[in-house]
C-alpha cells in the first residue's frame, strides 16, 4: 500500500503521440490526430500511407537473419526485454499506463499490476514450456526426422510467417505475448494497435530498440496504428507479396471486414470475439461452508479484471433445481457470490471504471419490471449479481460486463449443455466429477476450455487458446520427403 | 377554441388539475405562456398524475420506491421517475417464443392502468395475433419497438389516452406561427408505410380514419395495404441474433415458423413491384392537389427519387399541402441542400418539422428560429448522461432528454430517452418562451459508436434488416 502511495502518477494526461516503429526504426511525426470518444483518448500519430513502401518485408527471404539464432538465444532476449519493462523504470511503458487509464476497463490498481507484469509474458521458463506444448522446441530448432509406414523419411521444420497481428486493447499483456510468439516461431511481426491501447506494443517496441538495435528480433517487428479500415493501407498491406498470415483478435466487425482480404497465399488465424460461462453442480450446496467457498470461486471468475476478458464467466448455471426450495437457495447464493465479488482484491478487481448505459438500462428495468422472473442483487458501478428465477438466461446476457453476472437455476444438465456454443471460450465447473462427466459434450458443442471453478483467469503453458492452437498456426510447416526410386 | 386567442395567463388551477385538455388549446398559443407559470402548473399536476398513478402501477411504485420518493415535492423528484425504454421490454422473451402470451399480458398489466382481464389469450399464435386482441378485448393500442435485437418493446396505450393521442394528431398538423388548418377531412393523405402498424406513425393514421375521414378508407394513398408485422420483426431480430451468437440453423426453427419464412420471402419480393404502383397511382391522381404527408426525411426523400425517376422535378403538389416530418435522416447521409430539393419537389413553402417519440403524444413543433418548442402538457428534462441530474431549469444545457407527458393518464407517462438534446430555458430567437430544443438531435449510441476499440471478449451484433434476413435464410 505504500508502494502504491509512493508510485502515484499523474495520470490526467489526455493527449498522447504514437510513434511508427519499422522494424527498429522510430518515426514519430504527428502527421494524424486522431480523436478519443466514448472513454478514448486523443493521439497523434504518423501517417502510415507514407511509409507503405518500408511497411512490409517485401520479401520473405529476408528473414533469414533470425535463424542464425538459437532458440536459447532468444528466450535471453525476451528474459531481458521482460525485465526492463516495468513503469518505474521505463518512460515508454509509464506513457502506456498513463494511455490506458483513459480507455480500459480495468482500474488503475489492476492496470498497474498488468504493467508491472508485463515480463511474465515473456518469463523465458514459462515460454520454453509452451513452445514445447505447442510447436515442439525440436521443429524451431532444425528438421524432426521421423519415419512413415512404408519406410519413407521425412523431416519436418516449423519456420517463421510474415504476419500482421490486430491486436486487442483490454489487455496490455496481449502486446507482450504478441511480441514473444513473433520472436519464437523467428517471424516479422507488423503489429496493429487498436485505439483502445495505440502505445503498449510501441513500449515493447522502443524498450527492444534501446536494448539491441540492430538485434534480428529488433529488426523483425514493426508497430503501426491505423484506423481499421483504411482501405488505402489495407489493401496494400495485406496482400500475398507482403505478408503470409493475419493473427486477429476479437471484434466482429473487424474480422469480417478482414475476411476479405484472405485470399490464396494470405491466411487468417481469428480469436474471434468470444464469452464464456460456468456450471456448477447441486453438490456446491452441501452446506453453507461449502456454498461460501463455491461463491469465493465464481466471484474470481466473474469479477477478476473486471469481467473485461473473454475468459471471464458471465452467464453462471446452477443445478440449484427450479422448484421454490431451490430458487430460495439460489438466491442465497446469490448475495454470497455479490458478497465475495465485492471482497475481491483492488489489484484483480474494482467498481466499474467506465458504465455502459445499455446494460444499466436493461439491469434497471429488470429491478422495476422484472421481478417475476429475476432478482437483481447489487447494481450500479459496483456490479450485480442477476438471479433468474426460471431456467433461463436475462435476455441481453451478451453484454454482461462491468461484474454483472446472471445465475441461472437448472433441472436437467442439458440445459446448460445445450447453450454452449462456437462462441463459448471457458466453462469454469464445479465439481471436478462433472467436469469429467461433461467435458466430450462441452466439447463438440463447441466449448473451448473446460477449467476447474475459480482458475478462468489463470496463466497456463499448454499454449492452446480458443482450440486453434496459435503457435502451432503462426508456424509454416515444411516436410522434407526422402523418396527411395525404386 | 376562440377561448386560445383570447387567452394570455394561464389558469394554473385548471390545467394542473386537467393538464390534457390543454391540448384543446390553440397550438402557438400553447407555447407563449409564461414559463414560470407553465413550470407551476406542471409541478402540481406531476405530483396530482403520480399521487394517483402510484399504486395502480407496480413497476412505478418500484421505481419510486428505489429512490425512496413518496410524493413528488419538486420538479428534480419527478426527473428520477422516469422509465428507461428497456421498461417496456422488461419480459423474457421466451414469453413470445413459447407462446405465453396470457404472462406477457399480466406483466403489460404492471405498466397499465386499464384492466386487462377480459383479453383472451388462449388461442394466440402470434405477436400480431396479441396486439389484435389486445385492442378488440381491452381497446389498449400498442405501440411497439422495431427491436434490432428480435425483442420488441410493447407501450400500452389505454382508450383514454388513445383518444388525447387523436387529439394531438390533429393539433401538430397547425405550423407553430400558422393559423389552423382547415378542412382537413377533404385532404387525401399519402402514408408512406402499411395500413396496419402498431407504432406511432400507425396510431396516428389510425386517428386520421377514425375521427376525420369518419372511416373513409379512399383519402388513404398507403405504398403497402398490409401489415407491419411485429412478427417479421421479432423473428428476424431473433434469428440474426442466434445466427451472431452461432447458435442457428434453419433445422433448429420451429415448422410454424418455418412455414411462414416462405411467406416473408414472397413479401419481399414482391415489395419493389409494390412500391412502383404506389408511386405511380400517388403522382397519377394526386398531382397538383393538396395532400397530407407525414414522414422522416428518408421517406421524403425517396419521394423525391421516385418522382423524378417518373419525370417530376418541380411542384408537384399543391402549395398549402401540409407536409409534416419528424424522425430525422435515420441514419442516412443526402446531398446537400436536401430540405430545399424536397421542398421545391413538393411545392411547398415550408416543411412542418418536429422532434417526438412514441413514447410522448405530440410532437414539439420547431419555429421560424428552427427550434423546436416544448408545448406545456410535456414536463422535460435535460439530464446529466452520467449521473442522471436534471440541469438547472434556466440557461442552455446540453444532455439526455427526459419527459413527462402530462396528457396521458393511464401508464405512467415518465420516460428517459436515448437522445442527446441541446435545450434553453431561456426566451427563443424567435421571441416565444422556453424551453426549447436545437436542431441538433442525436441518439448517445450514435455518438459512442464506431470507433476502432478492440477487444477479446464480446458477442457479435445483430444484424438490422428483418425481413431481408429471413429471406435470405429461406433461400
Amino acid at each position: 500500500m505504500e508502494n502504491a502511495q509512493i508510485e502515484r502518477l499523474d495520470t490526467s494526461q489526455t493527449m498522447f503521440n504514437v510513434p511508427l516503429i519499422i522494424r527498429g526504426q522510430v518515426i514519430e511525426n504527428a502527421d494524424i490526430m486522431h480523436s478519443g470518444r466514448g472513454g478514448g483518448i486523443s493521439f497523434t500519430a504518423p501517417d502510415v500511407g507514407l511509409h507503405m513502401a518500408e511497411l512490409p518485408l517485401s520479401s520473405p527471404g529476408g528473414l533469414t537473419d533470425l535463424y542464425a539464432l538459437s532458440l536459447e538465444e532468444i528466450f535471453d532476449f525476451l528474459g531481458e526485454l521482460g525485465s526492463r519493462l516495468t513503469i518505474a523504470g521505463n518512460p515508454w511503458v509509464e506513457e502506456a499506463f498513463k494511455a490506458s487509464c483513459h480507455t480500459s476497463g480495468l482500474g488503475e490498481s489492476i492496470l498497474r499490476s498488468m504493467y508491472n507484469n508485463l515480463s511474465r509474458s515473456l518469463e523465458p521458463r514459462a515460454l520454453r514450456e509452451t513452445v514445447e506444448q505447442t510447436i515442439g522446441i525440436s521443429h524451431l530448432q532444425g528438421w524432426v526426422k521421423s519415419q512413415l509406414d512404408g519406410g519413407l523419411d521425412v523431416r519436418v521444420r516449423a519456420f517463421g510467417a510474415r504476419c500482421v497481428h490486430i491486436v486487442a486493447g483490454n489487455a496490455p499483456g496481449v502486446s507482450a505475448m504478441t511480441v514473444a510468439r513473433n520472436a519464437i516461431t523467428r517471424g516479422d511481426a507488423i503489429i496493429k494497435t487498436p485505439s483502445n491501447d495505440p502505445m503498449t506494443a510501441a513500449a515493447i517496441a522502443r524498450t527492444m530498440i534501446e536494448m539491441a538495435p540492430s538485434h534480428p528480433l529488433t529488426r523483425h517487428l514493426s508497430v503501426a496504428y491505423w484506423k481499421g479500415g483504411n482501405a488505402a493501407i489495407e489493401e496494400k498491406l495485406y496482400s500475398y507479396r507482403n505478408i503470409e498470415k493475419i493473427v486477429a483478435w476479437g471484434g466482429m466487425a473487424s474480422i469480417k471486414h478482414i475476411a476479405k482480404y484472405i485470399q490464396p497465399g494470405v491466411e487468417l488465424v481469428a480469436l474471434d470475439p468470444k464469452l464464456s460461462s460456468t456450471i456448477i453442480g447441486k453438490e456446491a450446496f452441501l452446506d453453507e461452508e461449502t456454498m461460501r467457498n463455491v461463491a469465493a470461486e465464481l466471484a474470481k471468475d466473474g469479477g477478476g479484471l473486471n469481467q473485461e476478458a473473454c475468459v471471464n464467466a458471465r452467464v453462471v448455471w446452477v443445478e440449484s433445481g427450479t422448484d421454490d426450495e431451490g430458487i430460495a437457495a439460489l438466491n442465497r447464493f446469490g448475495q454470497m457470490v455479490y458478497d465475495e465479488i465485492q471482497a475481491l482484491p483492488a489489484e484483480i478487481s474494482s467498481p466499474a471504471v467506465r458504465c455502459d448505459p445499455k446494460l444499466e438500462e436493461e439491469v434497471d428495468a429488470l429491478k422495476i419490471g422484472g421481478n417475476d422472473w429475476y432478482r437483481v442483487i447489487g447494481g450500479g458501478r459496483d456490479g450485480a449479481v442477476i438471479v433468474s428465477q426460471m431456467d433461463e438466461a436475462v435476455d441481453f446476457a451478451p453484454i454482461l460486463a462491468n461484474r454483472v453476472i446472471n445465475l441461472v437455476p437448472f433441472d436437467d444438465i442439458d440445459t446448460p449443455v445445450h447453450a454452449v456454443t462456437s462462441y463459448t471460450q471457458t466453462i469454469g465447473i464445479y465439481p471436478e466429477t462433472l467436469k469429467e462427466e461433461l467435458r466430450d459434450r462441452l466439447a463438440l458443442q463447441g466449448a473451448q476450455r473446460l477449467v476447474t471453478l475459480g482458475y478462468a483467469l489463470a496463466a497456463t503453458t499448454h499454449g492452446l487458446q480458443d482450440a486453434i492452437e496459435p503457435w502451432r498456426r503462426m508456424c509454416r510447416w515444411i516436410v522434407d520427403e526422402r523418396h527411395q526410386p525404386s | 377554441m376562440v377561448e386560445a386567442d383570447l387567452l394570455e395567463t394561464l389558469d394554473i388551477e385548471r390545467y394542473a388539475a386537467r393538464p390534457e385538455e390543454l391540448l384543446d388549446l390553440d397550438r402557438t398559443a400553447a407555447i407563449e405562456f409564461a414559463a414560470d407559470d407553465v413550470e407551476k402548473m406542471q409541478l402540481l399536476a406531476v405530483r396530482a398524475r403520480f399521487a394517483m398513478l402510484r399504486d395502480k402501477l407496480p413497476v412505478l411504485a418500484n421505481l419510486a420506491k428505489e429512490h425512496g420518493i413518496s410524493e413528488i415535492e419538486s420538479l428534480t423528484d419527478a426527473a428520477k421517475l422516469l422509465f428507461k425504454h428497456s421498461v417496456y421490454k422488461s419480459y423474457p422473451i421466451s414469453l413470445v417464443e413459447k407462446g405465453q402470451f396470457d404472462r406477457l399480458t399480466q406483466w403489460l398489466g404492471k405498466l397499465t392502468t386499464v384492466d386487462l382481464s377480459a383479453v383472451k389469450t388462449s388461442d394466440l399464435n402470434s405477436i400480431d395475433d396479441w396486439l389484435d386482441a389486445l385492442m378488440r378485448d381491452a381497446n389498449v393500442r400498442i405501440i411497439h419497438s422495431t427491436g434490432t435485437s428480435g425483442k420488441l418493446s410493447f407501450l400500452p396505450i389505454g382508450p383514454e389516452d388513445i383518444r388525447v393521442q387523436t387529439k394531438s394528431a390533429m393539433v401538430v398538423m397547425q405550423e407553430l406561427g400558422q393559423p389552423k388548418p382547415e378542412s382537413l377531412e377533404d385532404i387525401p393523405m399519402i402514408v408512406v408505410g402499411h395500413r396496419v402498424m402498431y407504432n406511432g406513425y400507425g396510431a396516428k393514421l389510425e386517428a386520421f380514419v377514425k375521427d376525420v375521414y369518419h372511416g373513409d378508407e379512399s383519402m388513404l394513398y398507403v405504398m403497402d395495404p398490409g401489415r407491419l408485422s411485429a412478427d417479421v420483426l421479432s423473428l428476424g431480430g431473433r434469428l440474426a441474433a442466434a445466427e451472431g451468437r452461432g447458435a442457428l440453423g434453419r433445422s433448429e426453427l420451429a415448422p410454424s415458423l418455418a412455414a411462414r419464412l416462405d411467406d416473408f420471402v414472397a413479401e419481399q419480393r414482391a415489395a419493389p413491384e409494390r412500391r412502383a404502383k404506389f408511386f405511380d397511382r400517388v403522382f397519377d391522381t394526386l398531382k397538383g392537389r393538396r395532400v397530407m404527408l407525414s414522414g422522416n426525411w428518408a421517406m421524403l426523400y425517396e419521394i423525391m427519387e421516385a418522382g423524378r425517376q417518373r419525370g417530376l422535378s418541380y411542384g408537384v403538389f399543391a402549395p398549402d399541402s401540409l407536409i409534416q416530418c419528424a424522425g430525422g435522416a435515420k441514419g442516412r447521409v443526402f446531398p446537400e441542400g436536401y430540405r430545399e430539393d424536397i421542398k421545391d419537389f413538393l411545392g411547398v413553402p415550408t416543411i412542418n418539422e418536429a422532434y417526438g417519440m412514441s413514447e410522448i403524444t405530440s410532437l414539439m413543433g420547431m419555429c421560424e428560429a428552427r427550434h423546436y418548442h416544448v408545448p406545456p402538457w410535456l414536463l422535460v428534462f435535460v439530464l446529466d448522461p452520467e449521473t442522471g441530474q436534471p440541469s438547472p431549469r434556466e440557461g442552455t444545457h446540453t444532455g439526455r432528454f427526459g419527459v413527462i407527458d402530462l396528457g396521458v393518464k393511464q401508464r405512467w407517462p415518465g420516460v428517459l430517452s436515448g437522445d442527446e438534446v441541446t435545450m434553453s430555458f431561456d426566451t427563443c430567437a424567435c421571441g416565444r418562451p422556453g424551453p426549447h430544443i436545437a436542431d441538433t438531435v442525436r441518439r448517445f449510441s450514435e455518438r459512442e459508436g464506431g470507433d476502432d476499440k478492440i477487444t477479446c471478449a464480446g458477442a457479435p451484433e445483430a444484424h438490422d434488416n428483418a425481413l431481408a434476413f429471413l429471406a435470405d435464410l429461406a433461400r
